[in-house]
């Protein structure tokens, strides 16, 4: 059981007191004395919450949650680098705080000009704009526009990077993703014992926004218990990308929040970041997830339901054939699935989830013949249904053995290549009574590519010709 | 290739009468790749293989419901957020634990996600009171329900549960996980609250299914709003245990948690019971 955090910030509450906010005061971009500096930083509110934008570097140099400080001051990177490799020089990386940016600031808005980019070796033919504007409800929307006028295309972008959050609570402070977490404070209180690119000792950790048992979602929330603050995507589309937490060594104080891309900006072309919003909040991650819900609730519908999905407790997950089993001895065979199914329907689940009735990773697609014939696998399903019960098979599709591809493909087309020009590859194979059950190493028939959906022999195969087929007599 | 796909295709629907599918490592193996692909022989750029991946389960959607309507079924391997348009339900590898994946949950409610259980009630509670399938994986999925009689008749109930209050699973607007309410003693308290429309209903089972009584405070205003509220506690079986109205913004409710078991509360606004 989680702490509570006070009940006077309530989802219902939180929303009366940004009214309060938003009526009383219009929020206008001001300017107001940075801490420990002789120039300005322009200072934006948005309900209870404030944000300084620092005018020599374009880096936020503070963030505050209704009075709590979560960071403090400018410092480290931001608001936006980028990676404009040079032909002596690949990693080279435009650091934008070493611009310094005209600033604009009218209305609940800022905006930052970078006319050419300060590199390692001078100015650059890059620009850039990023807009920091009030959202009047608590939270601030981030956008970041990079023109490439250089004769090099920009692989990576990395926006926003907001430098210098420091502690809320506890070392239990915590990076929470949409499935997993991350505690910075712990996981980098000492350097590890391997040195290997410690020399620097700048630890990072990045997650995949796509990663479905990790992540799935473009959001990521820096909380205590008390307090924290919500950087999120406002994108329905999927682009890859990573979220990032960074410090600028191990057992420091403060660390990065951040986000990057792989737009591979081509010379001549410009790239327009997605919105970001960033929610300062009191309490822990859970008042940061219901602010990105809602964006979710209007961006996204969901899959409809039906009346007896609504009520049914979920599904028996049934494995039919083990990879290298003895296959004259099968214990569970098609014809065994409706008694299967009705002792599932009468326990309440109405799914059955067939692991081991395909030829795994091989094509083309067949039942494993052990286990009975296309027409026992039918009859098995069609009394499964009778029972009130579907029979759904789990076939692979993205993993595929390249020997079984057909004749006269293009084999070199199919499949995903790193920059290398590598295929990646994967073995799923076990069996119980192997060491190791997973991956079994010296057997290769379920050794696969990761295929990918960008093929167009792929796609024409697969996917268009379940489409074709949904048409009348197609 | 074409051909024996095309193959494949007709043997799902009329070969094999089958009405969905499930992909396995459709939906998660983009990081598998780090979603980028530089195959200079496609068209995508090198960041678009995911968009590559979503067109390809969009189309494969408009397949099957354009066949079999609602009863389609097209399931894949965990989700992400666009996915949730599509997926009728998951077949993953996800646990339950301490409940990771609740933040996912919360800002997609109505999500359905299967996580496997090898039939611990304990687990079956806590997978069950918050709000997702249940993937059955007896004995690695080797095992029959028939030589589980009692699980069988656990399932029974909760299915009978479910029945019951199929709004505020499936059909829920909000997902609070353990918001706006405190438990006494907290260690080991699971208590998820799930709102649906001017109700909600607060489930609370035991993290290692210890019995144990627990003092419990819910915030009815920040739950439902302002207004008197009462609730009506309910044992698994349906059977009430009892009820609590205030109009202070607050119920407090002393619990009995029966070992491996759980306990609702069925909050509504007073005077709409």
């Amino acid at each position: 059981m989680r702490k509570t955090v006070p009940w006077t910030a309530t989802v219902l509450g939180f929303a009366h007191l940004f009214c309060v906010g938003g009526h009383g005061q219009t929020p206008s971009a001001r300017p107001v004395p940075a801490p420990g500096r002789d120039s300005k930083a322009i200072e934006l509110a948005s309900g209870p919450n404030l944000l300084q934008v620092d005018r020599e570097t374009g880096r936020i140099a503070l963030i505050s949650a209704d009075g709590r400080t979560l960071l403090g001051e400018a410092r480290g990177r931001g608001p936006f680098r980028l990676h404009l490799p040079l032909p002596d020089f690949e990693a080279h990386i435009i650091e934008a705080h070493l611009t310094r940016p005209t600033v604009e600031a009218s209305g609940s808005t800022v905006r930052l000009n970078y006319a050419h980019l300060l590199g390692k070796r001078g100015p650059t033919d890059v620009g850039a704009e990023v807009t920091i504007r009030s959202t009047q409800d608590g939270g601030f929307e981030l956008n970041c526009r990079i023109h490439n006028d250089t004769q090099t295309t920009i692989p990576q972008i990395f926006f926003p990077w907001i430098s210098g959050f420091g502690k809320i609570d506890s070392d239990a402070d915590q990076v929470t993703f949409g499935h997993s977490a991350f505690k910075p404070w712990q996981a980098w209180r000492t350097p590890p014992d391997h040195l290997f690119m410690q020399y620097r000792g700048q630890p990072s950790f990045e997650m995949l926004a796509g990663d479905g048992y990790k992540a799935g979602i473009k959001w990521m929330d820096w909380s205590g218990v008390a307090a924290g603050a919500s950087l999120f995507a406002k994108q329905r589309e999927p682009v890859t990308q990573f979220m990032l937490a960074s410090a600028d060594g191990y057992g420091r104080d403060t660390i990065d929040l951040a986000w990057y891309f792989y737009p591979f900006v081509v010379p001549g072309s410009s790239w327009q970041s997605p919105t970001f919003v960033l929610y300062p909040h009191r309490g822990d991650w859970h008042y940061g997830i219901l602010k990105f819900k809602e964006f979710a609730d209007r961006a996204f519908t969901p899959s409809p339901s039906t009346p007896v999905r609504d009520e049914n407790l979920g599904q028996q997950c049934v494995w039919l054939g083990w990879a290298y089993q003895d296959w004259r001895d099968t214990p569970t065979k098609f014809k065994d699935l409706p008694a299967i199914a009705a002792e599932a329907r009468r326990a309440g689940i109405r799914e059955l989830s067939l692991l081991g009735t395909f030829n795994y990773f091989r094509l083309p697609h067949t039942i494993l013949s052990p286990l009975g014939s296309d027409e026992d696998f039918k009859k098995a399903v069609e009394e499964c249904r009778a029972a009130g019960v579907n029979a759904v098979p789990i076939i692979s599709c993205r993993l595929i053995n390249p020997e079984t591809l057909p004749a006269r493909s293009d084999s070199a087309e199919w499949f995903v290549e790193n920059i290398a020009g590598q295929t990646l590859a994967d073995n799923w194979s076990y069996h119980p009574d192997m060491i190791p059950r997973l991956p079994i190493r010296q057997i290769g028939s379920y050794a696969a590519y990761y295929a990918c959906e960008g093929s167009m022999q792929w796609r024409a195969a697969y996917f268009d010709l379940l489409k074709k087929w949904s048409r009348p007599g197609g | 290739m074409a051909r024996s796909l095309l193959r494949f295709a007709k043997k799902m629907v009329e070969t094999w009468g089958l009405s969905g599918v499930m992909f396995d490592q459709a939906t998660i193996t983009v990081h598998k790749t780090s979603g980028l692909c530089f195959n200079p022989r496609h068209s995508h750029r090198p960041d678009g293989q995911w968009q590559s991946l979503t067109d390809a389960l969009i189309g494969t959607k408009e397949y099957l419901r354009g066949r079999f309507g609602d009863e389609a079924i097209l399931a894949d391997e965990s989700l992400w957020d666009l996915a949730t348009e599509w997926t009728d339900y998951t077949s993953d590898w996800a646990t339950i634990g301490d409940e990771h994946l609740a933040p996912f949950h919360m800002a997609f409610p109505r999500a359905r996600q299967s996580i496997k259980c090898m039939g611990q009630k304990a687990m079956l509670n806590r997978i069950f009171t918050s709000g997702y399938w249940i993937e059955l994986y007896l004995e690695e999925g080797a095992a029959r329900l028939r030589d589980y009689p009692d699980l069988t008749a656990y399932l029974q109930s909760l299915a009978e549960f479910k029945k019951r209050f199929a709004r505020f699973f499936n059909r829920r607007d909000t997902y609070l996980h353990d918001m706006y309410v405190e438990a006494r003693p907290a260690e080991g308290a699971w208590v998820r609250i799930h709102r649906s429309g001017n109700e909600a209903l607060v489930l609370v089972t035991q993290r290692d299914g210890r019995a144990t009584k627990l003092d419990l405070t819910l915030d009815t205003r920040a739950i439902l709003g302002t207004g008197p509220h009462r609730v009506v506690i309910y044992s698994r079986t349906l059977e009430e245990r009892g009820s609590r109205s205030d109009d202070s913004g607050k119920i407090i409710a002393q619990i009995d948690v029966p070992a491996e078991d759980f306990v609702a509360l069925h909050l509504t606004p007073a005077a709409s019971r």
